[in-house]
């Protein structure tokens, strides 16, 4: 007659072991991948961010603003989109608003003081995806930065 | 010959116990896993739908001329509309020799397409002959089965004395006083990825608002061609 005699202690623990081998890897892979996937998704929102900025700031010079005016803090998106735009449109209607992800972006817009009073201005557009304190313990990139000139209309003061 | 003890009760237990919580870890896990992977290939198709959409947008607002439709806002939510458009532009699309006499125009539509939920996005370039005829055309899904819905209000730039400019909704009156221009689109898409899991459905419709800028207009204005 055959008696089974069951798993050893030392059976169990490899067979754990080797199940751990394959597993962990495994789910480290799919919270990577969503990790990517996100980092990928804020990138861009981040350059959209950036790409409006700059693109504003050169058309409120363009319609008569001064560079320095068109300076902004460091600041996450917030509510109307067309809130930014009321030095030239005083009632501006709410039409839409950023999204919860936009509003984790913040933006900051500074104008290069050298070349005040001339024709046209450097001006740097710094767009960050993660809140500033978690981003010094991040070794990754957290935020990026687009250069764009300014230029005054001619005749403007 | 070797004899075994049976397990005692309390044994037994504990080790039922721990069997079923390492079996309902692993399904948990398993699952979680499944569903994880599930979520980021359907955000992650979002993003690449929302992406293409505004990417091309922004190419297209970037050298718009002048808007069709009186410059009214498009709303996907309306049947049979399209967002339409004329741009000057040499960039590299799907269509035959222009014809002699042409003047580099293009008119750009956009439109969402289908009855589902999630709709394609279609986008069709027409190259105007002269006289704006249409000299051939070429259409392209920027989005299969991926736009729930698509906004757009142009905005103009309207002339004010001392050489500034004001900003109004480009079908409002002071956008038709002479020397106006378009100066940018005020977007707001929404896409997603169908799924029969209605809940994962909704989490992964992504909302984005944003202005892309008509760039050769913006040059044109800091330039002070159109004065």
């Amino acid at each position: 007659m055959r008696v089974s005699r069951g798993f050893s202690a030392v059976e169990v623990m490899v067979a754990v072991m080797v199940a751990a081998t394959i597993g962990i890897p495994l789910l480290t892979l799919v919270f990577q991948e969503r990790d990517t996937e996100q980092r990928s998704r804020f990138e861009y929102l981040a350059l959209l961010a950036a790409r409006d900025a700059a693109y504003q700031a050169r058309a409120l010079v363009a319609c008569g603003q001064t560079p320095d005016s068109v300076k902004r803090d460091s600041a996450a998106l917030t509510g109307n989109p067309l809130d930014e735009l009321k030095a030239v449109w005083t009632d501006a209607p709410k039409l839409t608003e950023y999204s919860a992800d936009q509003k984790r972006v913040t933006i900051e817009v500074k104008i290069d003081a050298a070349a005040a009073g001339t024709r046209m201005q450097v001006g740097t557009v710094n767009a960050g995806w993660v809140d500033p304190e978690l981003a010094k313990s991040e070794k990754r990139r957290t935020s990026l930065s687009l250069v764009f000139p300014v230029v005054r209309p001619p005749g403007m003061p | 010959m070797t004899s075994r003890r049976a397990t005692t009760i309390v044994e037994a237990v504990i080790f039922g116990a721990i069997a079923s919580l390492v079996v309902v870890g692993i399904i948990g896990l398993v699952t979680r896993g499944s569903k994880l992977v599930d979520f980021s290939r359907r955000t992650s198709a979002t993003s690449s739908d929302l992406k293409n959409v505004l990417e091309k947008l922004s190419e297209d607002a970037a050298e718009l001329v002048y808007l069709d439709n009186s410059g009214k806002a498009y709303d996907s939510s309306q049947g049979g509309t399209k967002l339409s458009f004329v741009v000057r532009s040499t960039r590299s699309e799907s269509l035959p020799a222009p014809p002699s006499g042409a003047t580099g125009l293009r008119r750009i539509e956009y439109r969402l397409d289908g009855s589902d939920k999630l709709k394609d996005c279609i986008r069709t370039v027409t190259q105007l002959g002269p006289n704006n005829q249409a000299a051939g055309s070429t259409e392209e899904k920027l989005a299969v089965k991926g736009v729930s819905s698509f906004k757009v209000w142009p905005i103009a730039a309207v002339p004010q004395a001392g050489g500034k400019y004001v900003l109004s909704l480009a079908d409002a009156q002071p956008a038709g006083l002479g020397g106006a221009t378009v100066a940018c689109l005020l977007v707001e898409v929404s896409a997603g990825e169908a799924s029969s899991d209605s809940a994962l459905e909704s989490q992964t419709v992504t909302k984005l608002a944003t202005k892309l800028w008509c760039r050769n207009r913006v040059i044109e204005l800091s330039r002070g061609a159109l004065r």
